[in-house]
């Protein structure tokens, strides 16, 4: 239609740019748009092999949150979740934030005391965490049994006021419409296949098209990082892992909250359709190919049905996957990549959804700068061999 | 094709009946360094392709195998 | 009826067999054979759901179980195809949402402001709009089935406990335990195996009976204390995980016959008390047993007061005078 054209205009890329960046969904997007708006970078080029938003950015569950636990990652979290709330009046594209809150269930005392510890941690950082009783959190979640007809009942709960959901569609086309007015060329169909370094130095990058030449290169490719690992020579700290998520048929509301249970891997938020989003559990095996298997549907939905159990005659509807590029720390890789003029946005598991808007932040502030920002100093690749992994857990 | 693995000693069973040992690497020679270990444990090659790695029969006779798996296809070689 | 067709020898529904099925809470005549879908229609029903955005009315169309738009709430299940539903006598049938009068579907007049995706490009600005607007929005989709507590709800078949104190045998000893653990404010689970508390004072006529129901009622008080009856702690492992055998009540809808809690316990009291146990004997040729039942070989000595009261007619009658004294 005539005025989604104007909205959107995809490019065929030139023969020299500014700054490439490799992959377009959010993180290759949002740095664009941030290297365009805020620094002014004039020729930008988003490569991306198939269409905008064919990995992660299409197939997470929206959560956006901060209560993770390694403090010195928390700062990075909370700016991120903070700045979704204004996105959408920036962009010009309504990204349907709701910040509903969410709750993590604990079904023992030393999910409570962990979680306790976590939330002083959290909350020294900025971060709104309570604690919530059983009682509490049936009031909130009325549909939540927390009775002990469960087989690990709930004993209480972490609440995250502001976490909540974005509309990850409308958030990548919030960031590519407005990257494309700011006059970055978004080129679909075009594959990275190799790198020109010289001298140590990254000079371009060779594509199904031909050869593009530029000063900075961006590597934003989501899961598929250790595919460009490959053509640089290197390794990454990283094993691609699928996550299934699945959804189920439309309901009226009756969740008003995104309820998760970290222990026992769901959880679940219902969008403004009515459907339910449940996802939950990485599998248990290194894949590269997106798919489903009954193991994962049939286990997610008795987790989930355990607790919510007026949804038995409820069906899935739909169910689909998309990689994640695992670290053993459970944090990205952000930063210098050992070649000069070559940045890495790499690593970001299933966490990278929520970490949008300050990944693409940063990732120009280090592209332009050349020096690594505070909020991002510990996600650098070096970390592996100096002794500071970050201290975090899947959570 | 399901996607089986056929242990030597049980025959082609559900995968989830194992546990994912990880891609075949080979380990720092004596005396190496501090960089290469880490290089070892915590850098991958993480193939999209073809590549040998581990499995581990959990559920059945709780042996190690090696298979040269597909990852991007699931195919299994010399099955 | 006036929607039904001529008798036709395709027909799979028999004239001769009524049923009667619930609509919207009055009475719809069906025939065996008949789908929901068909017995709705041929009752002059035809607007079976409202379609999701502008409400509008939407019927059986498919008839296979493809269009989903003849979905309604069956016997409690939502969105049940009913285009594939065989009717049976007392089903209830509801449609999701009033779909006679819809007043959400006066929406329709405003279409051509609402085109695919309108949300996207709107409602952002001022901050405070959307917070408001999607509040609506959740409320509006057409044919949204309701979430209610369910009759019979799912259930596993175990349940983890981690109590500070496991009180095993609920007779007063064990409720004595209990009661002094509550009241320093830790958690107790307390598992009896009969039906009710009391044990052995149970059965020390009136006396017995009121002390046990006074312990039961100071019992009762506290919440920090799961009372678990017709409970038979089958095995305490060496790791400390107690199996508990729960015989489920046939008064409550359950899907289980039996259900075991695994009680992992700071720590456990075991105030099981007396118990008659058999003997054996190598020249027996009667005997008693508490059940009232004669083996060869073994005897009861009465430990147990309930043996006497159930068992003492049999004993004198039976045993040699040297083993009932």
């Amino acid at each position: 239609m005539a005025a989604t054209q104007k909205i959107l205009q995809y490019k065929q890329p030139e023969s020299t740019y500014d700054v490439i960046i490799v992959g377009g969904g959010l993180h290759g997007l949002s740095a664009a748009y941030y290297l365009a708006k805020y620094h002014q970078v004039k020729r930008i080029a988003v490569l991306e092999r198939q269409y905008i938003g064919s990995g992660g950015s299409g197939r997470n569950t929206e959560m956006v949150r901060a209560n993770k636990r390694a403090h010195e990652t928390l700062p990075f979290y909370k700016e991120s979740l903070e700045m979704w709330d204004g996105l959408s009046a920036e962009l010009e594209w309504n990204l349907l934030v709701q910040k509903k809150g969410l709750i993590a269930l604990a079904h023992s005392d030393g999910e409570v005391d962990a979680m306790r510890m976590q939330g002083d941690a959290q909350r020294r950082a900025g971060i709104k965490i309570d604690m919530l009783s059983p009682q509490e959190i049936k009031r909130m979640v009325p549909a939540l049994d927390i009775s002990d007809r469960t087989a690990l009942p709930v004993v209480g709960a972490q609440f995250h006021p502001e976490g909540g959901t974005v509309h990850h569609d409308a958030a990548l086309w919030g960031y590519a419409k407005a990257a494309c007015r700011l006059g970055v060329d978004i080129c679909e169909g075009v594959e990275a296949v190799g790198f020109n370094v010289e001298a140590g130095r990254a000079t371009g990058v060779k594509t199904n098209v031909g050869e593009i030449s530029a000063d900075k290169i961006h590597i934003a490719v989501g899961g598929y990082s250790s595919q460009i690992a490959r053509m640089l020579g290197v390794k990454f700290p990283v094993v691609t892992i699928p996550m299934q998520v699945m959804t189920t048929e439309l309901m009226a509301p009756f969740l008003d909250y995104y309820v998760a249970s970290p222990r026992l891997h769901w959880y679940t938020q219902q969008t403004l359709k009515g459907d339910l989003i449940l996802g939950g559990q990485l599998d248990p095996w290194q894949s590269w190919k997106s798919y489903n298997t009954w193991e994962e549907c049939s286990e997610r939905v008795a987790s989930i049905l355990e607790y919510f159990p007026d949804l038995a005659h409820a069906r899935v509807v739909r169910s689909w996957s998309g990689l994640c590029d695992c670290t053993g720390d459970s944090a990205p890789v952000m930063g210098p990549s050992g070649i000069e003029g070559l940045s890495l946005d790499v690593a970001w598991g299933y966490y990278g959804f929520k970490s949008t808007p300050a990944a693409g932040k940063y990732s120009a502030e280090y592209i332009v700068k050349g020096k690594v920002p505070e909020k991002i100093k510990h996600f650098g690749l070096d970390r592996f061999f100096n002794r500071s992994r970050v201290r975090e857990i899947i959570i | 094709m399901p996607f089986l693995i056929r242990c030597p000693n049980c025959g082609n069973r559900n995968p989830y009946e194992f546990k994912f040992g990880g891609e075949c690497k080979t380990s720092p020679a004596a005396g190496a360094d501090r960089n290469a270990w880490c290089d070892y444990l915590y850098f991958n090659e993480n193939m999209s392709g073809f590549q040998e790695e581990w499995w581990f029969h959990s559920k059945g006779c709780g042996d190690w195998i090696k298979i040269r798996r597909n990852t991007a296809t699931h195919e299994i070689a010399d099955q | 009826m006036a929607n039904r067709l001529p008798d036709s020898p395709a027909q799979v529904f028999d004239r001769t067999k009524p049923v009667t099925i619930q609509y919207r809470n009055r009475p719809v005549s069906a025939f065996e054979g008949d789908t929901v879908a068909s017995a709705l229609m041929a009752s002059g029903i035809d607007t079976f759901s409202r379609s999701f955005k502008y409400h509008r009315r939407r019927g059986a169309s498919c008839l296979t179980g493809n269009c989903c738009r003849c979905t309604m709430s069956v016997d409690g299940r939502m969105h049940v195809k009913t285009c594939q539903t065989a009717v049976r006598a007392g089903m209830v049938i509801e449609p999701h949402g009033n779909v006679e009068l819809d007043l959400k579907a006066l929406g329709g007049l405003f279409s051509r402001a609402m085109p695919t995706g309108f949300y996207y490009k709107s409602f952002y600005r001022p901050a405070w709009l959307w917070k408001l607007i999607k509040e609506i929005f959740r409320a509006m989709p057409g044919n949204m089935a309701a979430v209610s507590p369910l009759d019979v709800k799912p259930e596993y078949d175990a349940v983890n406990l981690s109590p500070d104190l496991l009180v095993v045998g609920g007779g007063l000893a064990g409720m004595e335990a209990a009661i002094t653990a509550a009241e320093a404010g830790i958690r107790v689970v307390l598992a009896e195996a009969d039906p009710h508390l009391g044990g052995f004072e149970a059965y020390q006529g009136e006396a017995g009976h009121r002390r046990v129901q006074e312990s039961i009622r100071r019992l009762e008080r506290f919440a920090n204390v799961r009372v678990l009856t017709s409970t038979r702690v089958s095995a305490i492992y060496p790791d400390g995980v107690a199996i508990c055998i729960q015989a489920c009540d046939p008064a409550v809808k359950q899907h289980f016959v039996e259900r075991s809690y695994h009680v992992r316990a700071g720590a456990t009291v075991v105030a099981t008390g007396a118990g008659s146990m058999p003997m054996l004997f190598k020249t027996m040729s009667c005997l008693a047993s508490c059940c009232l039942r004669q083996r060869k070989g073994s005897c009861i000595c009465g430990a147990s007061s309930r043996a006497k009261r159930c068992c003492w007619p049999a004993v004198t009658t039976t045993l040699p005078r040297w083993v009932s004294s």
